[in-house]
Protein backbone atom coordinates (compact mmCIF):
# COMPACT_ATOMS: atom_id res chain seq x y z
CA UNK A 1 0.00 0.00 0.00
CA UNK A 2 3.05 2.26 0.43
CA UNK A 3 4.29 1.20 -2.18
CA UNK A 4 0.94 2.49 -4.28
CA UNK A 5 1.29 5.77 -2.51
CA UNK A 6 4.36 6.28 -3.14
CA UNK A 7 3.55 5.63 -7.24
CA UNK A 8 0.26 7.63 -7.18
CA UNK A 9 2.44 10.68 -5.18
CA UNK A 10 4.26 11.19 -8.94
CA UNK A 11 0.80 11.54 -10.65
CA UNK A 12 0.26 13.92 -7.64
CA UNK A 13 1.96 17.16 -8.35
CA UNK A 14 2.66 18.35 -4.50
CA UNK A 15 4.16 21.70 -5.35
CA UNK A 16 1.04 22.85 -7.53
CA UNK A 17 -1.22 21.88 -4.58
CA UNK A 18 0.73 23.12 -2.27
CA UNK A 19 0.69 26.44 -3.95
CA UNK A 20 -2.74 25.97 -3.95
CA UNK A 21 -3.54 25.47 -0.58
CA UNK A 22 -1.22 29.13 0.04
CA UNK A 23 -3.59 30.92 -2.43
CA UNK A 24 -6.67 29.02 -0.98
CA UNK A 25 -5.19 30.60 2.92
CA UNK A 26 -4.26 33.84 1.27
CA UNK A 27 -7.41 34.27 -0.01
CA UNK A 28 -9.74 32.91 2.68
CA UNK A 29 -7.65 35.79 4.91
CA UNK A 30 -8.33 38.63 2.13
CA UNK A 31 -12.00 37.86 2.64
CA UNK A 32 -12.01 37.48 6.53
CA UNK A 33 -10.18 41.19 6.03
CA UNK A 34 -12.55 42.74 4.14
CA UNK A 35 -15.79 41.36 6.28
CA UNK A 36 -13.72 42.83 9.25
CA UNK A 37 -12.26 46.02 7.86
CA UNK A 38 -16.18 46.78 6.79
CA UNK A 39 -17.47 46.11 9.77
CA UNK A 40 -14.89 48.25 11.84
CA UNK A 41 -15.16 51.44 9.20
CA UNK A 42 -19.11 51.15 8.82
CA UNK A 43 -20.67 53.01 11.92
CA UNK A 44 -23.87 50.95 11.21
CA UNK A 45 -22.32 47.48 12.22
CA UNK A 46 -21.05 46.10 15.10
CA UNK A 47 -17.58 44.91 15.43
CA UNK A 48 -17.37 40.54 14.21
CA UNK A 49 -16.78 39.06 17.38
CA UNK A 50 -14.46 35.90 17.36
CA UNK A 51 -16.79 33.16 17.42
CA UNK A 52 -18.79 34.56 14.33
CA UNK A 53 -14.97 34.71 12.72
CA UNK A 54 -14.27 31.53 13.49
CA UNK A 55 -17.52 30.54 12.34
CA UNK A 56 -16.45 32.25 8.66
CA UNK A 57 -13.31 30.39 9.02
CA UNK A 58 -14.44 26.76 9.30
CA UNK A 59 -16.95 28.01 6.24
CA UNK A 60 -14.56 28.96 4.13
CA UNK A 61 -12.05 25.91 4.89
CA UNK A 62 -15.32 23.36 4.43
CA UNK A 63 -16.02 24.76 1.42
CA UNK A 64 -12.29 25.41 -0.59
CA UNK A 65 -10.43 22.04 0.37
CA UNK A 66 -14.71 20.06 -0.38
CA UNK A 67 -14.53 21.41 -3.70
CA UNK A 68 -11.02 21.06 -4.25
CA UNK A 69 -11.08 17.26 -2.95
CA UNK A 70 -13.81 17.06 -5.72
CA UNK A 71 -11.08 18.39 -8.54
CA UNK A 72 -8.55 16.30 -7.02
CA UNK A 73 -10.86 13.25 -7.21
CA UNK A 74 -11.63 14.08 -10.96
CA UNK A 75 -7.79 14.47 -12.02
CA UNK A 76 -6.55 11.37 -9.95
CA UNK A 77 -9.72 8.83 -10.34
CA UNK A 78 -12.42 9.68 -12.52
CA UNK A 79 -10.29 11.07 -15.65
CA UNK A 80 -8.09 7.43 -15.67
CA UNK A 81 -11.40 5.92 -16.39
CA UNK A 82 -12.81 8.92 -18.64
CA UNK A 83 -9.22 8.69 -20.13
CA UNK A 84 -8.53 4.73 -20.29
CA UNK A 85 -5.48 5.18 -18.51
CA UNK A 86 -7.37 2.96 -15.86
CA UNK A 87 -6.99 0.21 -18.78
CA UNK A 88 -3.27 0.55 -18.71
CA UNK A 89 -3.07 1.21 -14.88
CA UNK A 90 -5.26 -2.37 -14.23
CA UNK A 91 -2.67 -4.23 -16.23
CA UNK A 92 -0.05 -3.83 -13.83
CA UNK A 93 1.11 -6.13 -11.15
CA UNK A 94 -1.04 -4.75 -8.84
CA UNK A 95 -4.15 -4.60 -6.90
CA UNK A 96 -6.35 -2.66 -8.35
CA UNK A 97 -8.87 -1.85 -5.72
CA UNK A 98 -5.90 -1.06 -3.71
CA UNK A 99 -4.42 1.45 -6.03
CA UNK A 100 -7.30 3.32 -6.37
CA UNK A 101 -8.25 3.77 -2.26
CA UNK A 102 -4.46 4.89 -2.50
CA UNK A 103 -5.24 7.46 -4.58
CA UNK A 104 -8.08 8.10 -2.77
CA UNK A 105 -5.78 7.83 0.59
CA UNK A 106 -3.65 10.76 -0.62
CA UNK A 107 -6.50 12.99 -1.24
CA UNK A 108 -8.42 12.74 1.86
CA UNK A 109 -4.82 13.22 4.02
CA UNK A 110 -4.44 16.40 1.88
CA UNK A 111 -7.81 17.46 2.64
CA UNK A 112 -7.21 17.13 6.22
CA UNK A 113 -3.58 18.66 5.95
CA UNK A 114 -4.44 21.58 4.20
CA UNK A 115 -7.95 22.13 6.34
CA UNK A 116 -5.57 22.14 9.44
CA UNK A 117 -3.15 24.34 7.88
CA UNK A 118 -5.80 26.97 6.36
CA UNK A 119 -7.50 26.50 10.09
CA UNK A 120 -4.58 27.34 11.98
CA UNK A 121 -3.14 30.50 9.62
CA UNK A 122 -6.63 31.99 9.80
CA UNK A 123 -7.10 31.74 13.22
CA UNK A 124 -3.91 32.90 13.83
CA UNK A 125 -4.22 36.03 11.67
CA UNK A 126 -7.51 37.23 13.34
CA UNK A 127 -5.52 36.75 16.77
CA UNK A 128 -2.62 38.91 15.40
CA UNK A 129 -5.25 41.33 13.57
CA UNK A 130 -7.29 42.06 16.47
CA UNK A 131 -3.64 42.37 18.94
CA UNK A 132 -2.31 44.78 16.69
CA UNK A 133 -5.24 46.93 15.10
CA UNK A 134 -8.38 46.10 17.28
CA UNK A 135 -10.19 44.48 14.63
CA UNK A 136 -12.43 42.27 16.06
CA UNK A 137 -14.94 42.59 19.44
CA UNK A 138 -13.73 41.98 22.60
CA UNK A 139 -9.94 40.19 23.07
CA UNK A 140 -8.75 37.20 22.39
CA UNK A 141 -8.54 35.00 25.81
CA UNK A 142 -6.73 31.84 25.57
CA UNK A 143 -9.61 29.36 26.89
CA UNK A 144 -11.39 30.09 23.66
CA UNK A 145 -8.91 27.30 22.52
CA UNK A 146 -11.11 25.04 24.23
CA UNK A 147 -13.82 25.19 21.91
CA UNK A 148 -11.55 26.29 18.59
CA UNK A 149 -9.27 23.03 18.97
CA UNK A 150 -12.09 20.63 18.95
CA UNK A 151 -14.33 22.89 16.33
CA UNK A 152 -11.72 22.54 14.20
CA UNK A 153 -11.11 19.02 14.29
CA UNK A 154 -14.35 17.87 14.25
CA UNK A 155 -14.61 20.07 10.78
CA UNK A 156 -11.67 18.60 9.81
CA UNK A 157 -13.05 15.18 10.21
CA UNK A 158 -16.39 15.13 8.69
CA UNK A 159 -15.14 17.17 5.78
CA UNK A 160 -12.31 14.66 5.07
CA UNK A 161 -14.96 11.80 5.20
CA UNK A 162 -17.43 13.92 3.21
CA UNK A 163 -14.23 14.12 0.31
CA UNK A 164 -15.47 10.84 -0.51
CA UNK A 165 -18.55 11.90 -1.81
CA UNK A 166 -17.66 12.98 -5.28
CA UNK A 167 -15.76 9.79 -5.33
CA UNK A 168 -18.97 7.64 -4.81
CA UNK A 169 -21.31 9.97 -6.58
CA UNK A 170 -18.99 10.32 -9.60
CA UNK A 171 -17.83 6.82 -10.12
CA UNK A 172 -20.87 5.44 -11.02
CA UNK A 173 -21.13 7.17 -14.26
CA UNK A 174 -17.22 7.98 -14.26
CA UNK A 175 -18.25 11.45 -14.42
CA UNK A 176 -16.15 14.47 -13.63
CA UNK A 177 -18.98 16.87 -13.54
CA UNK A 178 -21.15 14.97 -11.80
CA UNK A 179 -18.12 14.40 -9.20
CA UNK A 180 -17.31 18.57 -8.84
CA UNK A 181 -21.20 19.28 -8.38
CA UNK A 182 -21.64 16.52 -5.45
CA UNK A 183 -19.49 18.49 -3.22
CA UNK A 184 -21.22 21.55 -3.63
CA UNK A 185 -24.12 19.28 -2.68
CA UNK A 186 -22.37 17.97 -0.12
CA UNK A 187 -21.74 21.30 1.23
CA UNK A 188 -25.07 22.65 1.19
CA UNK A 189 -26.28 19.07 2.71
CA UNK A 190 -23.77 19.60 5.69
CA UNK A 191 -24.95 23.27 6.69
CA UNK A 192 -28.68 22.38 6.24
CA UNK A 193 -27.78 19.53 8.98
CA UNK A 194 -25.42 21.96 11.25
CA UNK A 195 -27.61 24.72 11.37
CA UNK A 196 -30.23 22.98 13.61
CA UNK A 197 -27.75 22.07 15.73
CA UNK A 198 -27.57 24.90 18.72
CA UNK A 199 -23.32 24.13 18.72
CA UNK A 200 -23.18 24.73 15.06
CA UNK A 201 -21.38 21.22 14.69
CA UNK A 202 -22.48 18.07 14.39
CA UNK A 203 -23.02 15.47 17.07
CA UNK A 204 -21.08 12.80 18.01
CA UNK A 205 -24.14 10.87 16.70
CA UNK A 206 -24.34 12.43 13.14
CA UNK A 207 -20.04 12.19 12.99
CA UNK A 208 -20.93 8.53 13.13
CA UNK A 209 -23.67 7.70 11.14
CA UNK A 210 -21.90 10.45 8.34
CA UNK A 211 -19.08 8.25 9.00
CA UNK A 212 -21.33 4.76 7.93
CA UNK A 213 -23.30 5.94 5.15
CA UNK A 214 -19.89 7.22 3.50
CA UNK A 215 -18.32 3.74 4.62
CA UNK A 216 -21.33 1.76 2.95
CA UNK A 217 -21.75 3.56 -0.17
CA UNK A 218 -18.31 3.56 -0.55
CA UNK A 219 -17.80 -0.09 -0.26
CA UNK A 220 -20.90 -0.71 -2.23
CA UNK A 221 -18.91 1.31 -5.03
CA UNK A 222 -15.44 -0.55 -4.74
CA UNK A 223 -17.09 -3.78 -5.01
CA UNK A 224 -19.55 -2.41 -8.03
CA UNK A 225 -17.92 0.26 -10.20
CA UNK A 226 -14.08 0.43 -9.54
CA UNK A 227 -13.08 -2.66 -11.49
CA UNK A 228 -16.00 -2.10 -14.11
CA UNK A 229 -14.59 -0.87 -17.55
CA UNK A 230 -16.85 -1.43 -20.28
CA UNK B 1 1.26 -29.01 -24.98
CA UNK B 2 2.77 -26.34 -22.93
CA UNK B 3 0.27 -23.20 -23.47
CA UNK B 4 1.05 -19.80 -22.32
CA UNK B 5 -2.39 -18.85 -22.72
CA UNK B 6 -5.77 -20.93 -22.90
CA UNK B 7 -9.25 -20.18 -22.53
CA UNK B 8 -12.14 -22.44 -22.03
CA UNK B 9 -15.92 -21.53 -23.27
CA UNK B 10 -15.38 -17.83 -22.58
CA UNK B 11 -18.72 -16.48 -23.31
CA UNK B 12 -19.36 -13.23 -22.67
CA UNK B 13 -22.84 -10.81 -23.56
CA UNK B 14 -23.84 -6.67 -23.04
CA UNK B 15 -26.99 -6.14 -22.62
CA UNK B 16 -28.37 -9.16 -24.35
CA UNK B 17 -26.07 -9.06 -27.08
CA UNK B 18 -23.98 -11.58 -27.19
CA UNK B 19 -20.37 -10.66 -28.15
CA UNK B 20 -18.38 -14.04 -27.30
CA UNK B 21 -19.79 -16.99 -27.35
CA UNK B 22 -17.82 -20.32 -26.19
CA UNK B 23 -14.31 -19.01 -27.23
CA UNK B 24 -11.46 -21.79 -26.19
CA UNK B 25 -8.20 -20.84 -27.37
CA UNK B 26 -5.23 -22.30 -26.96
CA UNK B 27 -1.63 -20.46 -27.21
CA UNK B 28 1.65 -22.35 -27.76
CA UNK B 29 4.40 -21.24 -25.78
CA UNK B 30 6.84 -19.87 -28.08
CA UNK B 31 4.46 -19.09 -30.60
CA UNK B 32 2.99 -15.87 -32.46
CA UNK B 33 -0.39 -16.26 -32.56
CA UNK B 34 -2.68 -14.41 -35.51
CA UNK B 35 -5.88 -13.35 -33.94
CA UNK B 36 -7.94 -12.35 -36.76
CA UNK B 37 -12.02 -11.83 -37.68
CA UNK B 38 -13.79 -8.61 -38.98
CA UNK B 39 -14.31 -5.64 -36.73
CA UNK B 40 -16.83 -6.42 -34.64
CA UNK B 41 -16.14 -9.90 -34.34
CA UNK B 42 -15.19 -9.82 -30.68
CA UNK B 43 -11.39 -9.72 -30.42
CA UNK B 44 -11.06 -6.64 -28.79
CA UNK B 45 -13.63 -8.11 -26.01
CA UNK B 46 -11.72 -10.97 -26.13
CA UNK B 47 -8.36 -9.71 -25.69
CA UNK B 48 -9.55 -7.39 -22.43
CA UNK B 49 -10.90 -11.02 -20.97
CA UNK B 50 -7.13 -12.09 -21.06
CA UNK B 51 -6.15 -9.01 -18.78
CA UNK B 52 -9.16 -9.38 -17.04
CA UNK B 53 -10.42 -6.25 -17.44
CA UNK B 54 -14.27 -7.48 -18.62
CA UNK B 55 -14.78 -9.70 -16.69
CA UNK B 56 -16.65 -13.52 -18.74
CA UNK B 57 -20.25 -14.11 -18.07
CA UNK B 58 -18.97 -18.15 -18.52
CA UNK B 59 -15.49 -19.82 -18.71
CA UNK B 60 -11.85 -18.71 -17.37
CA UNK B 61 -8.54 -17.44 -18.67
CA UNK B 62 -5.52 -19.18 -17.26
CA UNK B 63 -2.08 -17.48 -18.29
CA UNK B 64 0.95 -19.09 -17.33
CA UNK B 65 -1.46 -21.74 -16.04
CA UNK B 66 -2.56 -19.78 -13.36
CA UNK B 67 -6.63 -18.54 -13.39
CA UNK B 68 -6.87 -14.94 -13.81
CA UNK B 69 -8.45 -14.15 -11.34
CA UNK B 70 -8.94 -10.59 -9.12
CA UNK B 71 -6.20 -11.83 -6.73
CA UNK B 72 -3.99 -13.48 -10.10
CA UNK B 73 -2.23 -9.77 -10.77
CA UNK B 74 1.40 -10.51 -9.81
CA UNK B 75 1.10 -13.04 -13.59
CA UNK B 76 0.66 -9.49 -15.20
CA UNK B 77 4.35 -8.79 -14.62
CA UNK B 78 5.58 -11.42 -16.89
CA UNK B 79 3.00 -9.78 -19.67
CA UNK B 80 3.48 -6.74 -22.19
CA UNK B 81 0.28 -5.47 -23.61
CA UNK B 82 -1.59 -2.79 -26.30
CA UNK B 83 -5.35 -3.18 -26.01
CA UNK B 84 -7.41 -0.67 -28.16
CA UNK B 85 -6.11 2.51 -29.10
CA UNK B 86 -2.46 3.73 -27.30
CA UNK B 87 -3.43 5.72 -23.96
CA UNK B 88 -0.89 7.73 -22.11
CA UNK B 89 -0.84 10.71 -19.41
CA UNK B 90 -0.58 13.27 -22.07
CA UNK B 91 0.96 16.29 -20.36
CA UNK B 92 3.91 14.34 -19.39
CA UNK B 93 6.53 12.74 -22.34
CA UNK B 94 7.52 9.49 -23.49
CA UNK B 95 10.06 9.26 -21.59
CA UNK B 96 8.12 10.21 -18.13
CA UNK B 97 5.40 7.67 -19.08
CA UNK B 98 7.78 4.76 -19.94
CA UNK B 99 9.42 5.73 -16.25
CA UNK B 100 6.32 5.56 -14.71
CA UNK B 101 6.10 2.32 -16.61
CA UNK B 102 8.87 0.47 -14.84
CA UNK B 103 7.98 1.57 -11.57
CA UNK B 104 4.45 0.46 -11.60
CA UNK B 105 5.56 -2.74 -13.35
CA UNK B 106 8.69 -3.23 -11.00
CA UNK B 107 11.14 -3.19 -13.75
CA UNK B 108 14.54 -1.65 -11.82
CA UNK B 109 16.43 -1.33 -15.17
CA UNK B 110 15.75 2.20 -16.25
CA UNK B 111 18.54 2.27 -19.00
CA UNK B 112 15.73 0.06 -20.77
CA UNK B 113 13.59 3.34 -21.74
CA UNK B 114 16.87 4.12 -24.17
CA UNK B 115 16.80 1.00 -25.69
CA UNK B 116 12.81 0.45 -26.70
CA UNK B 117 13.04 4.19 -27.43
CA UNK B 118 16.12 3.36 -30.02
CA UNK B 119 14.34 0.03 -31.09
CA UNK B 120 10.80 2.01 -31.91
CA UNK B 121 12.20 5.17 -33.60
CA UNK B 122 11.59 7.60 -30.73
CA UNK B 123 14.91 8.25 -29.80
CA UNK B 124 14.67 12.25 -30.64
CA UNK B 125 11.21 13.03 -29.48
CA UNK B 126 11.17 10.91 -26.19
CA UNK B 127 11.30 14.46 -24.20
CA UNK B 128 8.02 16.21 -26.01
CA UNK B 129 4.81 15.78 -24.20
CA UNK B 130 2.68 12.95 -25.93
CA UNK B 131 -0.14 15.18 -26.75
CA UNK B 132 2.03 16.52 -29.30
CA UNK B 133 2.42 12.98 -30.68
CA UNK B 134 0.88 12.07 -34.03
CA UNK B 135 -1.36 8.20 -33.96
CA UNK B 136 1.86 6.55 -35.44
CA UNK B 137 4.47 7.92 -33.12
CA UNK B 138 1.60 6.97 -30.06
CA UNK B 139 1.05 3.28 -31.86
CA UNK B 140 4.94 3.47 -31.72
CA UNK B 141 5.64 4.33 -27.74
CA UNK B 142 2.60 1.88 -27.04
CA UNK B 143 4.90 -1.12 -28.46
CA UNK B 144 7.63 0.46 -26.66
CA UNK B 145 5.79 0.60 -23.58
CA UNK B 146 4.42 -3.13 -23.95
CA UNK B 147 8.07 -5.06 -25.18
CA UNK B 148 10.16 -2.03 -22.16
CA UNK B 149 9.58 -4.93 -19.10
CA UNK B 150 10.84 -7.58 -21.05
CA UNK B 151 7.28 -9.80 -21.21
CA UNK B 152 7.36 -13.48 -21.67
CA UNK B 153 3.83 -13.00 -22.91
CA UNK B 154 3.00 -9.91 -25.46
CA UNK B 155 -0.79 -9.11 -25.62
CA UNK B 156 -0.76 -6.41 -28.82
CA UNK B 157 -4.37 -5.51 -30.23
CA UNK B 158 -4.47 -4.22 -33.78
CA UNK B 159 -0.44 -2.94 -32.80
CA UNK B 160 -0.09 -1.92 -36.64
CA UNK B 161 -2.90 0.51 -37.32
CA UNK B 162 -1.72 3.92 -37.63
CA UNK B 163 1.59 2.58 -38.80
CA UNK B 164 3.14 3.60 -42.41
CA UNK B 165 4.37 0.96 -44.57
CA UNK B 166 7.93 1.19 -43.15
CA UNK B 167 6.87 1.27 -39.53
CA UNK B 168 4.43 -2.05 -40.23
CA UNK B 169 7.75 -3.66 -41.62
CA UNK B 170 9.80 -2.82 -39.04
CA UNK B 171 7.30 -3.40 -35.92
CA UNK B 172 6.55 -7.22 -38.24
CA UNK B 173 10.79 -7.29 -37.84
CA UNK B 174 10.84 -6.49 -33.94
CA UNK B 175 7.96 -9.19 -33.08
CA UNK B 176 9.78 -11.45 -35.11
CA UNK B 177 12.98 -10.69 -33.28
CA UNK B 178 11.72 -11.39 -29.63
CA UNK B 179 9.56 -14.47 -31.01
CA UNK B 180 13.08 -15.95 -31.79
CA UNK B 181 15.70 -14.09 -29.69
CA UNK B 182 14.24 -13.75 -26.82
CA UNK B 183 11.44 -16.75 -26.80
CA UNK B 184 8.61 -14.39 -26.25
CA UNK B 185 4.98 -15.28 -27.29
CA UNK B 186 2.74 -13.34 -28.73
CA UNK B 187 -1.01 -13.08 -29.38
CA UNK B 188 -1.77 -10.57 -31.88
CA UNK B 189 -5.36 -9.53 -33.13
CA UNK B 190 -5.59 -7.60 -36.97
CA UNK B 191 -7.85 -7.09 -39.21
CA UNK B 192 -4.80 -7.08 -41.92
CA UNK B 193 -4.62 -10.74 -43.17
CA UNK B 194 -1.58 -10.19 -45.32
CA UNK B 195 0.58 -9.19 -42.68
CA UNK B 196 -0.60 -11.93 -40.06
CA UNK B 197 -0.18 -14.54 -42.70
CA UNK B 198 3.40 -13.19 -43.01
CA UNK B 199 4.04 -13.09 -39.29
CA UNK B 200 2.36 -15.61 -37.55
CA UNK B 201 2.97 -19.35 -37.01
CA UNK B 202 -0.53 -20.06 -35.46
CA UNK B 203 -3.80 -19.07 -36.30
CA UNK B 204 -7.14 -18.08 -34.83
CA UNK B 205 -10.34 -17.08 -36.76
CA UNK B 206 -13.30 -15.06 -34.84
CA UNK B 207 -16.57 -13.77 -36.59
CA UNK B 208 -19.30 -13.09 -34.88
CA UNK B 209 -18.07 -14.08 -31.62
CA UNK B 210 -17.13 -17.71 -32.36
CA UNK B 211 -13.88 -19.23 -32.88
CA UNK B 212 -14.22 -20.89 -36.44
CA UNK B 213 -10.70 -22.52 -36.81
CA UNK B 214 -7.27 -22.43 -34.54
CA UNK B 215 -4.73 -24.16 -36.66
CA UNK B 216 -1.27 -24.43 -37.15
CA UNK B 217 -0.05 -21.99 -40.47
CA UNK B 218 1.23 -25.27 -41.47
CA UNK B 219 -1.71 -26.94 -42.17
CA UNK B 220 -3.46 -23.78 -43.48
CA UNK B 221 -0.75 -24.35 -46.23
CA UNK B 222 -1.11 -27.79 -46.90
CA UNK B 223 -4.79 -27.45 -47.45
CA UNK B 224 -4.06 -24.83 -49.69
CA UNK B 225 -2.96 -26.25 -52.79
CA UNK B 226 -0.74 -24.26 -55.21
CA UNK B 227 -2.60 -23.63 -58.58
CA UNK B 228 -2.63 -22.48 -61.63
CA UNK B 229 -4.49 -18.85 -62.38
CA UNK B 230 -5.58 -17.96 -65.63
CA UNK B 231 -7.28 -14.56 -67.01
CA UNK B 232 -9.03 -15.18 -70.36
CA UNK B 233 -11.61 -13.33 -72.18
CA UNK B 234 -13.92 -16.27 -72.19
CA UNK B 235 -14.41 -18.56 -69.28
CA UNK B 236 -17.08 -20.54 -70.73
CA UNK B 237 -14.72 -21.48 -73.29
CA UNK B 238 -11.94 -21.78 -71.97
CA UNK B 239 -13.38 -24.14 -69.24
CA UNK B 240 -14.97 -26.11 -72.45
CA UNK B 241 -10.97 -26.37 -73.58
CA UNK B 242 -9.72 -27.14 -69.92
CA UNK B 243 -12.70 -29.87 -69.64
CA UNK B 244 -11.56 -31.76 -73.59
CA UNK B 245 -7.96 -31.50 -72.49
CA UNK B 246 -8.89 -33.71 -69.30
CA UNK B 247 -8.45 -30.97 -66.52
CA UNK B 248 -11.69 -30.85 -63.97
CA UNK B 249 -10.43 -29.75 -60.75
CA UNK B 250 -11.03 -25.97 -61.84
CA UNK B 251 -12.75 -22.77 -60.87
CA UNK B 252 -14.48 -19.80 -62.73
CA UNK B 253 -14.15 -16.81 -60.55
CA UNK B 254 -14.69 -13.05 -60.63
CA UNK B 255 -15.76 -13.31 -64.46
CA UNK B 256 -12.53 -13.81 -66.07
CA UNK B 257 -10.49 -15.92 -63.94
CA UNK B 258 -9.73 -19.25 -63.79
CA UNK B 259 -8.02 -21.29 -60.83
CA UNK B 260 -6.92 -24.70 -62.00
CA UNK B 261 -6.13 -26.88 -59.03
CA UNK B 262 -3.94 -29.53 -60.83
CA UNK B 263 -0.44 -29.33 -60.38
CA UNK B 264 1.00 -31.28 -62.83
CA UNK B 265 -0.23 -29.70 -65.86
CA UNK B 266 2.15 -27.14 -67.46
CA UNK B 267 1.34 -23.44 -68.65
CA UNK B 268 2.94 -23.83 -71.35
CA UNK B 269 0.40 -26.55 -72.79
CA UNK B 270 -2.16 -24.75 -71.17
CA UNK B 271 -1.34 -21.39 -73.43
CA UNK B 272 -0.75 -23.33 -76.38
CA UNK B 273 -4.58 -24.98 -76.03
CA UNK B 274 -6.16 -21.70 -75.29
CA UNK B 275 -4.55 -19.56 -78.29
CA UNK B 276 -4.94 -22.33 -80.49
CA UNK B 277 -8.81 -21.77 -79.90
CA UNK B 278 -8.71 -18.10 -79.93
CA UNK B 279 -8.68 -17.80 -76.27
CA UNK B 280 -7.33 -14.52 -75.53
CA UNK B 281 -4.85 -15.19 -72.57
CA UNK B 282 -4.42 -12.24 -70.80
CA UNK B 283 -2.38 -13.88 -67.88
CA UNK B 284 -1.03 -17.43 -66.64
CA UNK B 285 0.59 -18.02 -63.50
CA UNK B 286 1.20 -20.28 -60.54
CA UNK B 287 -0.11 -18.99 -57.16
CA UNK B 288 -0.46 -20.28 -53.66
CA UNK B 289 -3.77 -19.84 -52.05
CA UNK B 290 -3.12 -16.76 -48.85
CA UNK B 291 -4.42 -16.86 -45.67
CA UNK B 292 -7.02 -14.17 -46.88
CA UNK B 293 -8.52 -17.27 -49.18
CA UNK B 294 -8.56 -19.24 -46.41
CA UNK B 295 -10.75 -16.79 -44.49
CA UNK B 296 -12.49 -15.97 -46.88
CA UNK B 297 -13.52 -19.58 -47.38
CA UNK B 298 -14.47 -20.01 -43.61
CA UNK B 299 -16.11 -16.73 -43.11
CA UNK B 300 -18.51 -16.92 -46.27
CA UNK B 301 -19.01 -20.65 -45.96
CA UNK B 302 -16.74 -22.26 -48.46
CA UNK B 303 -15.57 -22.27 -52.04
Amino acid sequence: MAHLMKLEMKKFRLLHNILFTLAAVLFSILFITVSLVDSMTDPSQTKDSFESTFLVIGLLMSFIFLVYSSVLTSQLVIREYEQKTITILFSYPLNRKQLIISKLVIIMAYTAISMTVGYICCSAYIILADKFFNMLAGSFKLYFLQTWIPTALITVAVCTILSLWPFIIGMIHKSVPATIVTSLVVIVLRQLMITKNPSNQESLLQILLVALVTFIFSFLIFRKKVTELY
Amino acid sequence: MDYILETTGLKKSFKGNVAVNDVSIHVPKGSIYGFVGPNGAGKSTIMKMLLDLVRPDEGEVRLFGEKVTDSSYEIFKRVGSIIENPCFYEKMTARQNLELHCEYMGFPNKERIDEVLEIVGLTNVGRKQVRQYSLGMKQRLAIARAILARPEFLILDEPINALDPDGIREMRELFQQLNQENETTIFISSHILSEVDLIADTIGIIQQGKLLAELPMEEIHKYQAEYISLQVDDTARSAAILEKMGITDFQVSDGEFIRIYSSDISGKVLSEALIKNSVGLESLGRKHDTLEDYFFQLTKGGK
